[in-house]
């Protein structure tokens, strides 16, 4: 059981090791951004981590609503946790991007509003799992928040193509890749590592959540 | 801001929320498990209750 957790963690600091060389060392400069772009190698990782931990919280979310078992809660109050983490983590990079290539740290853009919420979506969900009374009513709750979070994410995904945005459309879409070979190299092993980085921390708290509920099963008289 | 400040920036703010949590997750992880070991000892040796 242990032995999964200890690979990941290696594989993961291997991948980010060679994806801090990739995005910093061997990936060119962009044409209008310069040396900013390289920003883009944790910023763009970090939304796509989101988005997986998002998506897990979907779909054990569903699973804890339909079934009542413990494990899918979980895993879903885990991947809340590094949903609200992973969004946190892609709104700073975005924003300490933008203030040298935007001019600004912040803009009311449809993109950022929509990522912007899913981040308080998040913390809500895990707010709302503390304060309730009853563990059970918190889980179900949580679990609610959690499914209305995961619908903003198609919202996110699209925003730049249905609304006139700062933000930048996708740069790879189907049979059309908008960037040079190497800057794609270096983005596909960050995309990797992180994944690794998230299914790594994603293991690690679903072992807390187990450990804490067997803890506090065995204090019970 | 410079491009090697945005950079330095971006990822170190990014290396520390992970090292953090990592960290934060681990301590949490060592605290449970030794609560359940004192718990496992407090409550004695499986088998070994006095018949009456």
């Amino acid at each position: 059981m242990r032995l999964l957790p200890t690979l990941l963690g290696g594989a993961a600091a291997v991948l980010l090791a060679a994806g801090l060389y990739a995005g910093l060392v061997a990936s060119p400069p962009d044409a209008f951004q310069g040396d900013y772009v390289r920003i883009m190698y944790v910023h763009v990782p970090s939304a796509f981590a989101a988005y997986l931990a998002v998506g897990t919280v979907f779909v054990t979310s569903i699973l804890y609503l339909w079934r009542g078992r413990a494990l899918y809660d979980h895993v879903a109050h885990s991947a809340t946790e590094l949903a609200t983490l992973f969004t946190a983590l892609a709104l700073a990079g975005g924003m300490i991007w933008g203030k040298p290539v935007w001019g600004t740290w912040w803009a009311w853009d449809a993109r950022l509003v929509t990522t912007a919420m899913l981040f308080l979506i998040f913390a809500a969900a895990l707010l709302v799992r503390e304060l309730a009374e009853d563990r059970q009513r918190g889980a179900r709750l949580a679990a609610v928040v959690g499914i209305i979070g995961a619908l903003d994410v198609p919202l996110i995904h699209y925003s730049v193509v249905w609304f006139r945005t700062l933000h930048q459309a996708p740069s790879i879409t189907r049979g059309e890749i908008k960037m040079a070979p190497p800057m794609v190299a270096a983005l596909l092993v960050n995309l990797l590592a992180f994944t690794l980085v998230y299914l790594y921390l994603l293991l690690q708290r679903v072992r807390l959540e187990r450990l804490e509920a067997a803890r506090s099963a065995a204090a019970e008289p | 801001m410079t491009p090697t400040v945005a950079i330095a920036l971006a990822y170190g703010v990014t290396a520390a929320a992970l090292l953090l949590y990592l960290q934060r997750l681990r301590r949490r992880l060592q605290r449970v498990e030794a609560d359940l070991q004192a718990q496992r000892r407090s409550a004695g040796p499986v088998g070994t209750v006095t018949p009456p």
